[in-house]
């Protein structure tokens, strides 16, 4: 082994990770820490210092000797024969009790980790109970990404793309690699970087802080799965079950996971949202109908609603009861449940129409991926007492279809056109992007979301009327009616924001849209620039007419005032009764 | 103790689907079950025409059909293919051949019957004067008027109502040679209405009839709505004694743009003088209601 591995232990390494996740650990009665694949034990020193003997085994004789002449334990096999290194962890063992294996940036180097991790947990069996500690490099890591999306791979001397590297790890391979060899994830300690040794050049736009693209690529990156700027994953485990990840295979799926909330209080709306469902002329859909705070006995009758439709359709409702959170609480339940390839949410006084599902399923055959987008109606309702002193409804209007027909991703940045009964988002923009509804939201989840899914999914709309909003007059239990006017401006205010806060996406011809709305804007402001000046001109006009009409006031009572006119008052006395007598004439014939 | 009633439900293919079949067949078995389940119903019995111009289901899917909804309550399943367009009122009345059971539900080939809806509709029929019980369609509801408290409607539209035999037998079936398509329904119901029953709408009573909306707002209507429903309109104004909506209608229709409905307006004139309108009826106008080109009140409309 070259002197390349030769790390010191620091405070800011990887290495006192793993001694504090062993340390916060040790079994009563444990004794020694094997490393396996030890290299130069950088942390031999410091578990001796905590009372533990510390065992080292690498595939490199000098290492082991270097170890042996630090006072250590140490023997040389080779990981590839994993039960010769076994076997030889035995013997340094002795009949002391194992506290905790240790395989620090090993996992990388070996192409047979399950089968040495399986030897591994034997030996904890056998002389544990025993820990074990994993820390690998994380090839998920913010910069790894962004770099291959600059087409780099920059194999290093060291690192997280190391030369002598034959394996890589993401979160999701380490768990499923441990979890085959029969070891079960109890605590994490990982090592950060947010400026990894791959975070060059700096000067690049995706990877130069505060750059637009450098910040979009980093919400991407941020939303879609945790850990961007872990460097290592520190990870400490206990002998398990053999666990082997077993998931539905695409065939498996529905098309369509329907999220359908309710909080119990609108039972008949709700069999008329159901009866919507059983009569869709495709069936390729699930319901997972979201039962918030809702009360046991009515949780056992909504049950009764649904198996009433008998087999073919109650097979496909999953009831599901939430009892705690806000409004977004129950979707984000459904999210993590829901098998579907497309995600739509609906409310229980939503009704749809029997072609929903299908033209969904038309549109993702034309555009996977994509946010599927109809034409919603809107009917206003108000609640109404049926026979039998049953909590109805009754329609107060015919249906309207007041939003857009088609998706306009510039107005919907500025309010919210479409209720979220229209449309169908990707299940994967949950499953890969890391969307969720946000919860601190009083209101307006779906157009956070819609907003936040669609500018990067891009929107398909069709011009078909599929589903049928209500509006409830006088409110009843309506969002509309239960949230007060702060909420709602606080809520659009902190989706704005949000959308504020990052690089947007905008899809193709955007530019054309923004332009359109300038112009728009631009000739707004002269035709009101144009009016204000028409109406300084007729301003001024009736000014001038004002001061006309003052002067002639005045000249007339001056006129009044002069000797000639009141020497002349008898002749105009005389022509006034001339003329009386005249128009009696004409009128008496 | 009565034993509970034996249903016929009555529906009129006209080139629908095999799947818009299955579909209305799913509705009607799971509401047989429930109905069977509360002992509501004896049992249920399935009579299926078809006007189409060649058959929308083969033998063995009506066969399969009948096997697979048997266990649920539904004894029978029948299908008669007319080999003629017999219309929706001549349709239903060549299936009312021998019809022996307690009620007879009347509904669209489109049309999905909710789980509860047979219950439901029987619950009025407690009343013996209650002849007609009307069920609440979804997912656009009939704009017509009815009385809060009582459910009582001017007439039941027979999308999905509910039929007591003594109707049947006192009213006899549809005026099929007046109403090939349109308003046999409101005939149907004011005439048993003249007969001393009455017609209830029951909202709790859920039917889902496939309807759809233009991006306007507007229900899709096909062309023969046009013909049919203003000749439909002529012929009930002729039949409920109405000569002042004739004369103020049949210029209109003459004069419209719409070519359909000329020729409407044209064949009401030919049958008129070839003396082959109805007889006339409810001369005091006792039962029939027309309100603007309506036959009740509504409470909202779908065209303003």
């Amino acid at each position: 082994m070259t002197e390349r591995y030769r790390f010191a232990y620091g405070y800011h390494t990887v290495y006192r990770h793993v001694v504090e996740l062993i340390l916060a650990h040790v079994p009563d009665g444990g004794e020694v820490v094997v490393d396996l694949g030890c290299g130069y034990g950088a942390i031999a020193e410091p578990l001796r210092a905590e009372g533990l003997d510390y065992v080292g085994i690498d595939v490199d004789a000098d290492a082991a000797d270097d170890l042996r002449r630090r006072g250590f334990d140490a023997g040389h096999a080779d990981l590839n024969d994993p039960e010769e290194a076994i076997g030889l962890a035995r013997k340094l063992i002795g009949d002391r009790q194992l506290a905790a294996i240790v395989m620090l940036d090993t996992l990388e180097h070996i192409t047979n980790a399950v089968d040495v991790l399986r030897a591994c947990r034997s030996l904890a069996v056998e002389y544990g109970p025993a820990y074990l500690v994993v820390a690998v490099p994380n090839v998920t890591h913010i910069d790894i990404g962004t770099k291959l999306l600059m087409g780099r791979w920059d194999v290093t001397e060291t690192g997280i793309l190391d030369d002598t590297h034959v394996a890589f790890y993401s979160e999701n391979r380490l768990h499923s690699v441990l979890g085959e060899a029969g070891w079960r994830q109890v605590d994490a300690l990982d090592f950060e970087l947010p400026f990894s040794d791959q975070h060059f050049p700096s000067d690049a736009a995706a990877l130069a802080v505060g750059a637009p693209l450098q910040v979009l690529l980093q919400s991407v990156r941020e939303q879609s799965a945790p850990h961007a700027v872990v460097n290592e994953f520190v990870r400490l485990y206990v002998p398990s079950a053999v666990s082997r990840d077993v998931r539905p295979t695409e065939a498996d799926r529905p098309f369509l996971s329907v999220l359908m909330r309710t909080q119990g209080r609108r039972l008949e709306t709700l069999q008329d949202a159901l009866l919507s469902l059983a009569a869709q002329t495709c069936d390729d859909f699930e319901v997972l109908l979201l039962a918030h705070r809702v009360q046991r006995e009515v949780i056992g009758h909504i049950q009764y609603l649904v198996d009433a439709h008998g087999p073919d359709f109650a097979s496909r409702v999953r009831l599901i009861t939430v009892d705690t959170g806000g409004r977004s609480r129950p979707l984000n339940v459904g999210v993590e449940r829901a098998q579907g390839s497309y995600v739509a949410v609906l409310d229980d006084d939503d009704v749809v129409f029997a072609h929903w599902v299908e033209t969904f399923k038309e549109l993702a055959a034309r555009s996977p991926g994509r946010v599927l987008r109809t034409v919603p109606a809107a009917q206003t309702v108000r609640p109404a007492e049926w026979q039998g002193g049953r909590r109805g409804y009754e329609i107060a209007g015919r249906p309207r279809c007041p939003w857009p027909t088609r998706f306009e991703v510039i107005a919907h940045l500025f309010e919210n056109l479409s209720p979220p009964c229209c449309y169908a988002l990707p299940r994967s923009a949950f499953r890969d992007m890391g969307v969720r509804f946000d919860e601190t939201l009083p209101v307006l989840e779906d157009w956070d979301v819609l907003m936040r899914v669609g500018l990067w999914s891009g929107v398909e709309s069709v011009e078909k009327v599929t589903s049928l909003y209500r509006w409830w007059e006088g409110g009843g239990d309506s969002s509309v009616a239960v949230h007060t006017d702060f909420e709602w401006t606080r809520a659009r205010s902190a989706v704005v924001s949000k959308l504020d806060s990052t690089a947007l996406v905008l899809p193709p011809r955007s530019l054309t849209a923004l332009h359109d709305l300038i112009e728009r804007a631009d000739r707004a402001e002269r035709t009101k620039a144009e009016l204000l000046d028409s109406l300084d001109q007729m301003r001024r006009a009736v000014s001038a007419y004002e001061e006309a009409a003052s002067d002639a006031t005045q000249q007339l009572a001056a006129m009044r005032a002069s000797t000639s006119w009141k020497v002349s008052a008898p002749l105009r006395l005389v022509g006034r009764a001339a003329r009386r007598i005249v128009h009696r004439r004409a009128v008496d014939g | 103790m009565t034993p509970p009633p034996a249903i016929r439900v009555q529906t009129v293919l006209y080139q629908s689907t095999p799947a818009d079949f299955e579909r209305f067949l799913r509705g009607v078995t799971n509401a047989t079950a429930l109905a069977r389940r509360i002992g509501a119903v004896s049992h249920v019995v399935v009579a299926v025409g078809d006007s189409s111009p060649s058959p929308v289901l083969t033998m063995d899917q009506v066969e399969r059909c009948a096997v697979a909804a048997e266990p649920h309550g539904v004894a029978d399943v029948s299908y008669d293919f007319f080999g003629e367009n017999l219309g929706s009122a001549g349709g239903h009345n060549r299936l009312l051949t021998g019809f022996d059971q307690d009620f007879v539900l009347f509904l669209n080939p489109d049309a999905v019957a909710s789980p509860h809806v047979l219950g439901e509709l029987l619950l009025p029929h407690a009343d013996a004067r209650v002849g007609i019980t009307e069920a609440r369609q979804l997912p656009l509801e009939h704009p017509k008027s009815f009385d809060r408290r009582s459910g009582d409607t001017s007439w039941a539209s027979t999308a999905g109502a509910l039929v007591s035999a003594d109707v049947v037998e006192k009213v006899g079936g549809f005026d099929a040679d007046s109403f090939f398509l349109y308003c046999d329904d409101v005939d149907f119901s004011w005439r048993a209405r003249l007969a001393g029953f009455r017609v209830v709408h029951q909202p709790t009573a859920r039917i889902f009839h496939d309807k759809r909306l233009d991006p306007a707002g507007q229900i899709v209507v096909g062309d023969a709505e046009h013909y049919y429903a203003a000749e439909a309109a002529l012929m009930l104004a002729w039949k409920y004694s109405r000569d002042d909506l004739i004369d103020q209608w049949l210029p209109e229709l003459l004069d419209s743009p719409m070519e359909l409905r000329v020729k409407a307006a044209q064949a009401f004139v030919r049958r008129r003088a070839e003396g082959r309108l109805p007889e006339r009826l409810d001369p005091e106008g006792r039962v029939a209601e027309f309100v603007g080109s309506n036959f009740a009140e509504h409470r909202f409309s779908y065209s303003d």
